[in-house]
Protein backbone atom coordinates (compact mmCIF):
# COMPACT_ATOMS: atom_id res chain seq x y z
CA UNK A 1 0.00 0.00 0.00
CA UNK A 2 0.97 3.19 -0.72
CA UNK A 3 2.09 6.29 2.15
CA UNK A 4 0.40 9.25 3.11
CA UNK A 5 -2.42 10.69 0.56
CA UNK A 6 -2.90 7.53 -1.62
CA UNK A 7 -5.06 5.97 1.60
CA UNK A 8 -6.39 2.38 0.57
CA UNK A 9 -9.52 2.20 0.20
CA UNK A 10 -10.26 -0.07 3.58
CA UNK A 11 -9.74 3.03 5.48
CA UNK A 12 -12.68 5.22 3.96
CA UNK A 13 -14.83 1.92 4.38
CA UNK A 14 -14.04 1.61 8.13
CA UNK A 15 -14.57 5.70 8.68
CA UNK A 16 -18.21 4.73 6.35
CA UNK A 17 -18.85 2.26 8.78
CA UNK A 18 -18.35 4.40 11.74
CA UNK A 19 -20.36 7.00 10.62
CA UNK A 20 -23.31 4.54 9.84
CA UNK A 21 -23.06 3.39 13.57
CA UNK A 22 -23.20 7.10 14.86
CA UNK A 23 -26.23 7.77 12.66
CA UNK A 24 -27.84 5.07 14.12
CA UNK A 25 -26.74 5.74 17.34
CA UNK A 26 -28.16 9.61 17.17
CA UNK A 27 -31.39 8.52 15.79
CA UNK A 28 -31.37 5.85 18.84
CA UNK A 29 -30.66 7.78 21.53
CA UNK A 30 -33.60 10.68 20.40
CA UNK A 31 -36.21 8.24 20.78
CA UNK A 32 -35.10 8.31 24.82
CA UNK A 33 -35.86 11.47 27.08
CA UNK A 34 -32.68 12.76 28.57
CA UNK A 35 -34.26 16.22 28.88
CA UNK A 36 -31.10 18.68 28.01
CA UNK A 37 -29.39 15.56 27.35
CA UNK A 38 -30.80 15.13 24.01
CA UNK A 39 -29.34 18.24 22.52
CA UNK A 40 -25.85 17.45 23.72
CA UNK A 41 -26.15 13.61 22.91
CA UNK A 42 -27.29 15.05 19.71
CA UNK A 43 -24.47 17.74 18.55
CA UNK A 44 -21.91 15.30 20.45
CA UNK A 45 -22.42 12.70 18.09
CA UNK A 46 -22.39 15.00 15.21
CA UNK A 47 -19.10 16.60 16.32
CA UNK A 48 -17.42 13.40 16.14
CA UNK A 49 -18.73 12.49 12.40
CA UNK A 50 -17.70 16.05 11.33
CA UNK A 51 -14.23 15.40 12.44
CA UNK A 52 -14.06 11.93 11.00
CA UNK A 53 -15.55 13.61 7.61
CA UNK A 54 -12.83 16.17 7.84
CA UNK A 55 -10.25 13.96 8.81
CA UNK A 56 -10.27 10.79 6.84
CA UNK A 57 -12.44 11.96 3.75
CA UNK A 58 -11.54 15.48 3.46
CA UNK A 59 -7.73 14.13 4.69
CA UNK A 60 -6.99 16.69 6.58
CA UNK A 61 -4.92 14.40 9.14
CA UNK A 62 -2.40 14.89 6.20
CA UNK A 63 -2.81 18.50 5.47
CA UNK A 64 -0.08 20.80 6.77
CA UNK A 65 -0.47 24.20 9.47
CA UNK A 66 -1.83 26.18 7.11
CA UNK A 67 -4.74 24.32 6.05
CA UNK A 68 -5.56 23.20 9.67
CA UNK A 69 -5.77 26.97 10.13
CA UNK A 70 -8.02 27.86 6.97
CA UNK A 71 -10.07 24.38 8.33
CA UNK A 72 -10.11 26.00 12.39
CA UNK A 73 -10.27 29.41 12.04
CA UNK A 74 -13.91 29.40 10.89
CA UNK A 75 -15.20 27.57 13.50
CA UNK A 76 -13.77 30.23 15.78
CA UNK A 77 -15.36 33.17 14.41
CA UNK A 78 -18.69 30.64 14.03
CA UNK A 79 -18.45 30.29 18.03
CA UNK A 80 -17.70 34.38 18.20
CA UNK A 81 -20.80 34.82 16.07
CA UNK A 82 -22.77 32.77 17.88
CA UNK A 83 -21.64 34.01 21.46
CA UNK A 84 -21.67 37.57 20.41
CA UNK A 85 -25.42 37.00 19.44
CA UNK A 86 -26.33 35.48 22.41
CA UNK A 87 -25.05 38.19 25.08
CA UNK A 88 -27.22 40.64 23.48
CA UNK A 89 -30.38 38.42 22.67
CA UNK A 90 -29.97 36.57 26.00
CA UNK A 91 -30.07 39.67 28.03
CA UNK A 92 -32.63 42.10 26.66
CA UNK B 1 -19.76 28.66 6.49
CA UNK B 2 -20.98 32.65 6.88
CA UNK B 3 -24.36 31.67 4.79
CA UNK B 4 -24.65 28.62 6.77
CA UNK B 5 -23.36 30.33 10.08
CA UNK B 6 -25.75 32.77 10.09
CA UNK B 7 -28.53 30.14 9.84
CA UNK B 8 -27.31 27.92 12.80
CA UNK B 9 -27.30 31.33 14.63
CA UNK B 10 -30.95 32.46 14.27
CA UNK B 11 -31.11 28.93 14.68
CA UNK B 12 -30.00 28.44 18.37
CA UNK B 13 -31.56 32.41 19.02
CA UNK B 14 -35.41 31.68 18.07
CA UNK B 15 -34.67 28.26 19.35
CA UNK B 16 -33.98 29.37 22.88
CA UNK B 17 -36.25 32.19 22.47
CA UNK B 18 -38.94 29.80 21.78
CA UNK B 19 -38.26 26.26 22.93
CA UNK B 20 -41.97 25.43 22.72
CA UNK B 21 -42.39 26.21 18.97
CA UNK B 22 -39.80 24.03 18.14
CA UNK B 23 -40.87 21.22 20.67
CA UNK B 24 -44.21 21.68 18.70
CA UNK B 25 -42.80 21.41 15.56
CA UNK B 26 -40.16 19.52 14.84
CA UNK B 27 -42.43 16.34 15.49
CA UNK B 28 -43.84 17.24 12.04
CA UNK B 29 -40.40 15.90 10.54
CA UNK B 30 -40.15 12.47 9.57
CA UNK B 31 -36.81 11.19 11.54
CA UNK B 32 -36.84 7.87 9.49
CA UNK B 33 -36.67 10.09 6.02
CA UNK B 34 -34.41 12.46 7.77
CA UNK B 35 -31.60 9.62 8.70
CA UNK B 36 -32.37 8.15 5.28
CA UNK B 37 -30.78 10.91 3.62
CA UNK B 38 -28.03 11.19 5.94
CA UNK B 39 -27.24 7.47 4.88
CA UNK B 40 -27.13 8.76 1.37
CA UNK B 41 -25.13 11.92 1.84
CA UNK B 42 -22.58 9.57 4.12
CA UNK B 43 -22.41 6.86 1.37
CA UNK B 44 -22.26 9.89 -1.38
CA UNK B 45 -19.21 11.17 0.55
CA UNK B 46 -17.39 7.67 0.45
CA UNK B 47 -18.09 7.35 -3.08
CA UNK B 48 -16.37 11.20 -3.71
CA UNK B 49 -13.31 9.93 -1.37
CA UNK B 50 -13.26 6.27 -3.42
CA UNK B 51 -13.08 8.17 -6.36
CA UNK B 52 -10.15 10.61 -5.52
CA UNK B 53 -8.56 7.14 -4.18
CA UNK B 54 -9.12 5.98 -7.57
CA UNK B 55 -7.63 8.59 -9.69
CA UNK B 56 -4.28 8.54 -7.64
CA UNK B 57 -4.06 5.43 -8.59
CA UNK B 58 -4.41 6.12 -12.12
CA UNK B 59 -7.33 3.94 -12.22
CA UNK B 60 -10.13 6.10 -14.65
CA UNK B 61 -12.96 3.74 -14.96
CA UNK B 62 -13.37 3.12 -11.56
CA UNK B 63 -13.35 7.15 -10.78
CA UNK B 64 -15.98 7.31 -13.40
CA UNK B 65 -17.85 4.74 -11.67
CA UNK B 66 -17.91 5.96 -8.06
CA UNK B 67 -18.45 9.57 -9.71
CA UNK B 68 -21.37 8.08 -11.55
CA UNK B 69 -22.39 6.73 -7.96
CA UNK B 70 -22.00 9.56 -6.47
CA UNK B 71 -24.43 11.71 -8.74
CA UNK B 72 -27.25 9.06 -8.37
CA UNK B 73 -26.72 9.31 -4.76
CA UNK B 74 -27.34 13.36 -4.88
CA UNK B 75 -30.37 12.50 -7.12
CA UNK B 76 -31.83 10.18 -4.13
CA UNK B 77 -30.98 12.46 -1.56
CA UNK B 78 -32.72 15.51 -3.54
CA UNK B 79 -36.08 12.63 -4.77
CA UNK B 80 -36.46 12.41 -0.83
CA UNK B 81 -35.74 15.90 -0.04
CA UNK B 82 -39.07 16.83 -3.11
CA UNK B 83 -41.23 14.24 -1.52
CA UNK B 84 -40.38 15.86 2.18
CA UNK B 85 -41.32 19.10 1.26
CA UNK B 86 -44.84 18.12 -0.96
CA UNK B 87 -45.70 16.23 1.89
CA UNK B 88 -45.14 19.63 4.34
CA UNK B 89 -46.94 21.34 1.90
CA UNK B 90 -49.57 19.07 1.63
CA UNK B 91 -50.49 19.19 5.42
CA UNK B 92 -50.40 23.42 5.31
CA UNK B 93 -46.79 23.64 6.45
CA UNK B 94 -45.29 26.46 4.66
CA UNK B 95 -41.89 28.60 5.26
CA UNK B 96 -44.38 31.30 6.71
CA UNK B 97 -45.94 28.71 9.29
CA UNK B 98 -43.72 30.12 12.11
CA UNK B 99 -40.00 30.48 12.72
CA UNK B 100 -39.48 26.97 12.91
CA UNK B 101 -40.44 25.91 9.46
CA UNK B 102 -39.06 29.06 7.99
CA UNK B 103 -35.77 27.90 9.13
CA UNK B 104 -36.54 24.42 8.48
CA UNK B 105 -37.41 25.30 4.80
CA UNK B 106 -34.68 28.01 4.20
CA UNK B 107 -32.10 25.84 5.77
CA UNK B 108 -32.87 22.66 4.06
CA UNK B 109 -33.17 24.54 0.92
CA UNK B 110 -29.97 26.55 0.94
CA UNK B 111 -28.27 22.89 1.46
CA UNK B 112 -30.19 21.34 -1.14
CA UNK B 113 -29.35 24.25 -3.48
CA UNK B 114 -25.33 23.01 -2.85
CA UNK B 115 -26.37 19.50 -3.53
CA UNK B 116 -27.63 20.75 -6.34
CA UNK B 117 -24.71 22.58 -7.71
CA UNK B 118 -22.44 20.32 -6.83
CA UNK B 119 -20.38 22.76 -4.79
CA UNK B 120 -17.70 20.90 -2.87
CA UNK B 121 -19.18 17.88 -1.80
CA UNK B 122 -17.83 16.91 1.95
CA UNK B 123 -18.77 20.45 2.57
CA UNK B 124 -22.67 19.49 1.85
CA UNK B 125 -22.16 16.42 4.23
CA UNK B 126 -20.92 18.17 6.51
CA UNK B 127 -23.72 20.85 6.98
CA UNK B 128 -25.99 17.99 6.56
CA UNK B 129 -24.41 15.87 9.37
CA UNK B 130 -25.80 19.03 11.60
CA UNK B 131 -28.83 20.25 10.16
CA UNK B 132 -30.47 16.52 10.70
CA UNK B 133 -29.82 16.77 14.69
CA UNK B 134 -30.68 19.84 14.84
CA UNK B 135 -34.34 19.84 12.91
CA UNK B 136 -35.36 16.28 13.05
CA UNK B 137 -34.16 14.54 16.40
CA UNK B 138 -34.19 17.56 19.43
CA UNK B 139 -37.05 19.29 20.30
Amino acid sequence: MEKGRGAGYGVYVAVFAALLVLTGATVGVSYIDLGIWNVAAALLIASVKATLVALFFMHLRHEGRLVWTFALVPILFLALIIGGTLSDTLFR
Amino acid sequence: MLLFGGLFTAYIVFRLKFPEMFHKDFVHLNRVLGAANTVVLITSSLTVALAIASIRKGKQELLKLYLSLTILLAGVFLAIKYFEWTEKFAHGLFPGTDIFFSLYFMMTGLHGLHVLSGLYWHFVDLVWIYLFPMLYLIG
